[in-house]
């Protein structure tokens, strides 16, 4: 079903015997493919149109090194700005703030935030040694705040005692009201999912910011979002201070193009991803695995290299 | 979806447009891909318009009207309602999909359809992996009065898909709602366990399940396709249900699935709320992803 960028450029550019520099005619072939090769991956048309312009001037006027085939030179330039564009360096989660250090996380219905929550805590509290407090603000979803306290007990991390009847933002007070109290080092905030579209909703996680003054206000994306990832991760990042974004089920076969999108229009580091739904399946970002995924290739990346 | 009113701003440029050229053509495409149609389906379709109208004059309005109907063509056939055999007793509904797709919301939502259709409901918590999975099942059971079959945390899936079998032919219930886990359907192990829970069902009354009803949700890409393709061969999935389609989700996808699948679309989820349950309007939708802001 699923046919790499490589083999359908090399259909293209392979038949060119002549070597030497890319011309701009090659470059407009292959971009074509590429350009499709990008959309099949989910990545944003708009993100789609920025990206290839910048293929183009990179690609035009390149020399093909003597042992691969023009269509491998286009692949690793494409390559080279996809790892470019996702962000090369891998960015922590950033704790340099005095304590309670608070963490929003924000995001669709279902995208992962409560999860992500435990499985941040679980790796502050054993990695960093912090003393970490989780609050679910989520009152709208059943069980939500229940399901949080379970995680908690699954991590041996404290959870913000439930109290029945009270406000996300009154939620978010009494959390850094504890957390102070308490001596915690780092306040985990899970909050409700919500359509970009909710007003009332968008504008409640903007109130939760202004109380909680978080340090991270992390986006939760799933790796499977579709033509809609840009949209939604330019709509939190307006009405929020978005420090980073979280891009969950990596550990499914979709081709991730989402990340491109997201991180092309808001800016944001990718700064971690879960990869399945056990409280430990949770991974630096690298951009070159993703890289690698939206074009659907194996080892012509390194193969260029060598050359 | 609200999406409409995007793609409207977009379509109302091309009324300058007199003719339906290539250009017209390629920003017509660019909409239904972004729309998540995917690039096949979008050439498809864009493909037949230009066969019929290529050159001819055409205004903004038509080219959203004729694109709507191409749209809706593929959709038309597979809009169809979820419908209970009486015969059945009870009639066996399970509920699968990825993660965080909406099952459970989905099943709360079909049970007060079912209850305020006077059938006697029972939901099985088959989701015995996530946390508090059985106690957001457990609420909307009170929700919509449906009795709730559930064992604790951890425990076997398909022992318990046996237990509310057996729990809705003793009620003599018309309808069992089957909640799963989220499963990614590229893990062969997590797959495994859902053909078990289908022999499981089949043990005690071979004709079920009578309906395997797949969780789409609106915001998915082009992995849908999979989703479909993998959850079918394995649990023979035998309808649709499209969540979140309240966002700007535009669920373009749909049309590349019902193209390639058939598969009937039985409901679309519009909000978290138990109402929030509409039957799917292949039109209405159609006309959604085509840019009339009137649809929706
Ligand atoms: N396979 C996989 N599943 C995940 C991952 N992260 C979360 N999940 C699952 O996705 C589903 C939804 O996760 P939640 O953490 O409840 O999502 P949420 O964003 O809090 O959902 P709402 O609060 O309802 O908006 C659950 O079944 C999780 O187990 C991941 O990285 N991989
Ligand atoms: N806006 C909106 N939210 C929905 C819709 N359907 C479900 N949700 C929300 O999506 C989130 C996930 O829904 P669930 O029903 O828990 O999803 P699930 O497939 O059972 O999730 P897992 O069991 O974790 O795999 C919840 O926050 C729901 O309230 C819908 O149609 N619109
Ligand atoms: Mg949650
Ligand atoms: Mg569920």
């Amino acid at each position: 079903m699923f046919e790499s960028l490589q083999e359908r450029l090399s259909g293209i550019l392979d038949a060119l015997t002549r070597r030497g520099a890319l011309s701009d005619a090659d470059v407009q072939a292959a971009l074509r493919e590429v350009r499709r090769a990008l959309l099949e991956a989910d990545v944003a048309l708009e993100v789609v149109r920025g990206f290839t312009d910048k293929v183009r001037e990179r690609a035009v006027g390149a020399e093909v090194v003597k042992s691969v085939t023009p269509g491998q030179m286009v692949v690793k330039i494409v390559h080279d700005v996809l790892v470019e564009t996702l962000g090369s360096d891998a960015e922590a989660i950033d704790l340099n703030a005095p304590p309670p250090v608070a963490i929003m996380m924000v995001g669709l219905q279902g995208s992962g935030k409560t999860t992500t929550t435990a499985k941040i805590a679980k790796r502050l509290a054993e990695r960093s040694k912090r003393k970490v407090l989780m609050a679910s603000l989520d009152t709208r979803r059943p069980a939500a705040q229940e399901q949080l306290r379970v995680l908690g007990e699954q991590i041996s991390v404290d959870t913000l005692p439930i109290v029945a009847g009270q406000t996300p933002v009154q939620i978010a007070h009494r959390a850094m009201q504890a957390a102070r109290l308490g001596g915690y080092d780092v306040v985990m905030l899970d909050t409700a999912g919500r359509q970009f579209v909710d007003e009332a909703l968008m504008a409640e996680m903007a109130e939760i910011e202004a109380a909680a003054r978080p340090h991270e206000v992390l986006l939760v994306a799933d790796a499977l979002t579709g033509q809609d990832a840009v949209n939604l991760a330019r709509a939190f990042d307006e009405r929020l201070s978005l420090t980073g974004i979280v891009l969950t089920r990596l550990d499914g076969d979709g081709r991730g193009g989402a990340a491109l999108s997201m991180r092309a229009v808001t800016g944001k580091p990718i700064k971690l991803v879960g990869t399945g739904e056990k409280l430990d399946q949770l991974e630096e970002f690298h951009p070159g695995r993703i890289a690698g995924r939206i074009l659907g290739m194996g080892d012509i990346v390194s193969l260029v290299e060598k050359a | 979806a609200r999406s409409s009113s995007a793609l409207g701003q977009s379509l109302t440029g091309l009324l300058r447009k007199r003719r339906l050229d290539e250009e017209t053509l390629e920003e017509l495409e660019e909409l239904l891909i972004q729309a998540d149609l995917g690039v096949e389906t979008a050439t498809r379709i864009t493909g037949r318009l230009a066969r019929e109208r290529y050159d001819k004059e055409i205004s903004a309005e038509e080219v959203r009207a004729v694109l709507a109907a191409e749209v809706a063509a593929v959709l038309g056939p597979v809009a169809r309602p979820l419908v209970i055999d009486p015969a059945h007793r009870p009639h066996v509904i399970l509920v699968v999909g990825v993660n965080g797709s909406g099952k459970t919301t989905t099943i709360g939502k079909l049970a007060a359809r079912f209850r305020r259709e006077g059938r006697r409901v029972v939901l099985g918590a088959g989701d015995t992996f996530r946390a508090a999975a059985i106690e957001q099942l457990k609420i909307w059971g009170e929700r919509t009065g449906a009795s709730v079959i559930a064992r604790a945390q951890g425990s076997d899936a398909a022992g318990l898909a046996f237990d509310a079998m057996k729990a809705a032919r003793e009620e003599s219930a018309d309808v069992l709602l089957l909640d799963t886990a989220g499963r990614l359907h590229n893990k062969a192990d997590l797959m495994a366990e859902l053909e078990k829970i289908v022999r499981v069902i089949r043990k005690q009354d071979e004709t079920a399940p009578h309906d395997v009803v797949l969780v789409l949700d609106a915001t998915t890409g082009q992995n849908a396709l999979n989703q479909v393709e993998i959850f079918r061969k394995v649990c023979g999935v035998t309808g649709l249900v499209m969540t979140k389609l309240d966002g700007t989700a535009r669920g373009g996808i749909l049309v590349a699935i019902a193209a390639r699948h058939g598969l009937p679309v039985h409901a679309i989820g519009v909000g978290e709320g138990i109402d929030d349950l509409q039957s799917f309007d292949a039109g209405e939708f159609a006309r959604a992803i085509a840019g009339d802001t009137e649809a929706a």
